[in-house]
């Protein structure tokens, strides 16, 4: 792509991915307001890194590392730590289904940033080792040290029939 | 076997009421990023240019500026251990140039294993494994086995190195000893169906006669010289254990308890959040404990533990990390130089001083996530 979209086929793009991106940041972050706010400066990020997306289809995969990298320098920064909610629940309860939803979103809360995006990434995004290792600019090596801690620690909050004990990271 | 939790994730997921997008705001910021980075990029050309100018950068001054001899190859290297600045390895006394990316390095009684790869990555690329030793006087040999997708255990006070890797329809934990480059021990263990960690074969640390094996329930204790194996009492298994100098650094939910590998508890440090990240030095005397931050208990200060005594000090912010020498000494990057301090009453040598402090790397550093 060696030209900059137009305002309307980036609207057009703004508008194809934003709840998938959407999405992808409530669970990295577990709030819905800054869930919105981190995707609109992923798009407008990747609004002005459009001469560098080699194609169009290439475009999804691009705004969702940026979003990824943009929430890494999100918690690397103080002050976001220190306003951030104390826990994390969903706002509706569904109270016909006994599910493990509060808990789920709870759990997450509660593992280090890093660990929360190798966990979105691998097994909601479905992203393998090396996908994740390049979505999160760090070492496929990390990656799967960063997948079992945080799967250890979910199995101590949701127990082992959620993440089974014998639960592996080698499913590439 | 993650079925359970992609479900849940993606329940979660689907359950939410997506916001409209505001594309006009989105445009409206991709704008103004996008004039900021016009204007920045001549800025950073302009950088560049003076950089060339000035016949770049990279010379080391590596004789301490202090007033002592200079150490035997030998001292210099248990005192002053090794460091990295842009492609060379620096260990005690000496200066050697490393073909390939640094990937990893190792300490060992005979000198340090080097892992090296063509990433240029300071990190691990799973995939390339060769190793070589760099003694301390600065002579440099390959080794034999490669190191493709495992995580290796050494110990200052010993000559080998340990790994596990698979075999058929099981694993083996193997002993290689780095001074005679051959074969010392391969004991088979078993290989379960599904394993808790994403490489070729699980991490192991090394210990006197045994390899220690961060396996599915348990550590596995390997005596490699009798074929022996027991489980270590009371490890919980599914994770990488912090094992070296005969000790254990164990990460619980509010605390962590350092304890020998016989079982005698040595030291217990309080953690505020819910979980630390702990480094033992290469001897295990000290312990250094980084309490992660969960979001709701702001920024913890890492500290520094004397496993025996229970002396400590907190970490500064903007210390950097901590390396360590085979001794124990810590190894401390300070501006421009590299210090070998005492690990709890700070006296410090300068070991060198270097022209480019940022591309200094401290081996058995605590370069914490």
């Amino acid at each position: 792509m060696s030209r900059s979209p137009s305002d309307g086929e980036f609207t057009q793009f703004a508008h194809a991915t934003w709840a998938s991106l959407y999405r992808t940041a409530y669970l990295l972050l577990g709030d819905r307001g800054e869930a919105e706010d981190l995707v609109q400066t992923a798009l407008a990020k990747t609004y002005a890194a459009w001469p560098k997306v080699r194609d169009v289809h290439a475009a999804p995969g691009y705004a969702r590392t940026v979003l990824v990298n943009t929430a890494s320098s999100w918690f690397r920064k103080r002050s976001w730590r220190n306003e951030r909610p104390t826990a994390v629940l969903p706002d509706l309860v569904d109270e016909h289904d006994p599910s493990d939803r509060p808990a789920l979103m709870s759990a997450l809360a509660v593992l280090p940033p890093r660990q929360r995006a190798v966990v979105v990434l691998r097994y909601y995004e479905d992203l393998s080792v090396a996908q994740a290792a390049s979505a999160l600019g760090i070492s496929e090596g990390t990656v799967k040290s960063q997948t079992s801690d945080a799967l250890a620690r979910l199995r101590t909050l949701l127990g082992d029939a959620v993440v089974p004990h014998t639960l592996g990271a080698n499913h590439d | 076997m993650t079925e359970r939790l992609n479900q849940l994730l993606h329940d979660e997921a689907d359950r939410l009421e997506i916001p409209p997008v505001a594309a006009v705001d989105v445009l409206g910021r991709g704008r103004v990023l996008r004039r900021r980075r016009r204007a920045g990029s001549f800025v950073l050309a302009a950088a560049l240019v003076v950089l060339v100018g000035t016949g770049g950068v990279v010379a080391y001054d590596r004789l301490s500026r202090d007033s002592t001899p200079q150490l035997s190859d030998a001292a210099a290297y248990e005192q002053h251990g090794v460091w990295m600045a842009d492609g060379a390895l620096h260990i005690g006394n000496n200066s050697v140039e490393i073909e390939g990316a640094i990937n990893a390095v190792y300490y060992t009684a005979a000198g340090v294993v080097v892992r090296t790869g063509e990433t240029g990555d300071d990190e691990i690329d799973p995939q390339d494994g060769h190793l070589s030793l760099v003694r301390p006087d600065g002579s440099v040999s390959p080794l034999g086995p490669r190191l493709d997708d495992v995580e290796p255990g050494t110990s200052p006070d010993s000559p080998l190195i340990a790994f596990a890797r698979p075999v058929g329809s099981d694993f083996e934990a193997v002993v290689w000893n780095v001074e005679t480059d051959e074969l010392v021990a391969a004991v088979p263990f078993d290989r379960p169906r599904v394993t808790w960690h994403g490489w070729a074969a699980p991490p192991v640390s090394l210990s006197g006669d045994h390899v220690y094996v961060s396996a599915e329930r348990h550590v596995l204790a390997v005596n490699f010289r009798t074929g022996a194996s027991k489980p270590l009492a009371g490890s919980p298994g599914g994770r990488w254990e912090v094992i070296a100098g005969g000790n254990w650094a164990d990460e619980r939910s509010g605390e962590v308890v350092v304890r020998t590998l016989e079982g005698q508890e040595l030291l217990t440090v309080p953690v505020e959040t819910n979980w630390a990240e702990t480094a033992l030095s290469p001897d295990g005397r000290f312990v250094v404990v980084a309490p992660e931050s969960d979001g709701s208990a702001g920024d913890a200060t890492p500290s520094l533990h004397d496993v025996t005594t229970g002396a400590s000090r907190e970490l500064p912010g903007d210390q950097g990390p901590l390396g360590w020498t085979p001794d124990g000494h810590a190894l401390q990057l300070s501006g421009d130089k590299v210090l070998s301090c005492t690990a709890i009453e700070q006296e410090c040598s300068t070991v060198a001083e270097v022209d480019d402090p940022k591309s200094v790397r401290l081996a058995d550093a605590y370069y914490g996530s």
